[in-house]
């Protein structure tokens, strides 16, 4: 083989490589991977459902994780508050003054928007106790500050 | 476990459950849930309700009555995480008392309604409940063994069973002095209907004024018209079972026989 030729064979070897590589950047598009499923003997629709249960599976079991985390930070975060509310930040107000507080806040714009709501299940009238824990809860909230004015 | 699921068939509180991989009853963790969507939950005691829910926009804090059972106060979770779920899309709903949910006010009563079922399908997730159902005749053992592993009340656990039995089934509560509520299934025939105290023949009237809390008759056949009211009773045999509940009330199961296609 003569020096020229082996120069052309190079350049034919990089040219196929190069028409390759442009080959393979072209993505597939659906209907080519469906093709080459059947030509494999698969069904695209059942590779399809397996692939997206797979997905789904993962995005469940990362939520689950998330929720096992959650739950152990939640247990810590649940006692603080409590501690909280018993040591650090008892309301102080009287609770004639927090009755009059809760109530102002049902009249404001925010109550009519529905950005703050109070729920109650199986609610009857409530207790002072009822009413100092409900004014804890706006606080921890940061819906009312303890020095407010409303 | 491997559950073939069809995810658009599932109510809204199974969705939930679904979504964060929840295979097992011992899995329902409301509380991790309820967290994880953004809400606090506080264990204290309220004189004026079962569970109250404030919440903004962005976060809430369910506190549920400490002085009630542990079984209701998942129950109460679940309602305040439905109304969380479901009406913090349409805008909350603001509740305070029971006069909210007089006669006119039908959006807050269709908004608890709602809140309930939501919260039966958290506890007691059908796509779960039903793998221990399947194929299987609803009685009292049953359902005691589902409330065990579920640790839902016999009463919520008894619906729950029967609407996911095929054969026609009615469960019913009576107290010593007469039936307190009924439950039929959606294949029980509607034109029959329970008696309104315990026959002195069946072995319920023992267990209702003799028996403990917690023991139960056999589930045994026994004439249909000593539990039931309706036309062409008389031949017809049902299988009942039943279950001693707190404040002398009994818990039956009765079961009409399925007529062959």
């Amino acid at each position: 083989m003569t020096n020229p030729d082996t120069k052309r064979l190079k350049m034919a070897q990089a040219l196929r490589s190069a028409f390759h590589a442009e080959a393979m950047e072209e993505s597939p598009t659906n209907d080519d991977v469906s093709q080459m499923l059947v030509d494999n003997g698969e069904d695209p629709d059942v590779i399809t459902r397996q692939y997206q249960e797979l997905i789904a599976e993962k995005i469940r079991a990362a939520k689950k994780g998330r929720m096992q985390a959650f739950r152990r930070e939640n247990t810590t975060r649940v006692s603080f508050a409590l501690r909280g509310s018993i040591l650090m930040k008892a309301p102080t107000p009287g609770i004639d003054v927090m009755r009059s507080r809760i109530k102002a806040l049902s009249t404001t714009p925010e109550f009519d928007k529905s950005s703050l709501a109070i729920a109650y299940r199986n609610g009857v009238s409530q207790s002072d106790s009822d009413i100092r824990s409900l004014y804890q809860d706006l606080l921890d909230l940061g819906v009312i500050n303890d020095d407010s004015e409303n | 476990m491997t559950l073939k699921i069809d995810v658009a068939l599932l109510s809204p509180g199974e969705k939930l459950l679904w979504e964060y991989g929840i295979l097992t009853p011992d899995e329902i963790d409301l509380e991790a849930i309820a967290a994880d969507r953004g809400l606090l939950i506080k264990h204290s005691p309220l004189d004026g309700a079962d569970a109250r829910l404030v919440a903004t926009k962005t976060a809430g804090i369910i506190t549920v009555n400490s002085r009630t059972s542990e079984k209701r106060q998942r129950f109460s979770i679940g309602h305040e995480l439905g109304h969380w779920e479901r009406d913090r899309k349409h805008g909350l709903i603001n509740l305070c008392t029971k006069s909210d949910l007089a006669q006119h006010n039908q959006i807050a009563k269709t908004s608890e309604a709602e809140a309930n079922l939501f919260s039966a399908d958290l506890i007691l997730p059908p796509y779960l409940v039903s793998t221990r159902t399947q194929s299987k005749e609803a009685s009292i053992d049953l359902i005691l063994n589902v409330a065990d592993e579920f640790r839902t009340s016999r009463e919520a656990t008894g619906i729950r069973v029967a609407r996911l039995t095929r054969a026609p089934t009615l469960v019913v509560v009576f107290g010593q002095r007469q039936r307190t509520w009924t439950f039929k299934n959606s294949v029980w025939p509607h034109y029959v209907n329970p008696v309104n105290v315990v026959h002195h023949d069946s072995p319920s009237f023992n267990l209702l004024f003799a028996g403990v809390n917690g023991e139960k008759t056999r589930d045994q056949k026994e004439p249909a018209l000593r539990w039931l009211v309706g036309d062409d009773l008389r031949m017809v045999d049902v299988k009942v079972q039943s279950v001693k509940l707190a404040f002398n009330n009994i818990l039956s199961v009765i079961r009409l026989p399925v007529k062959p296609c």
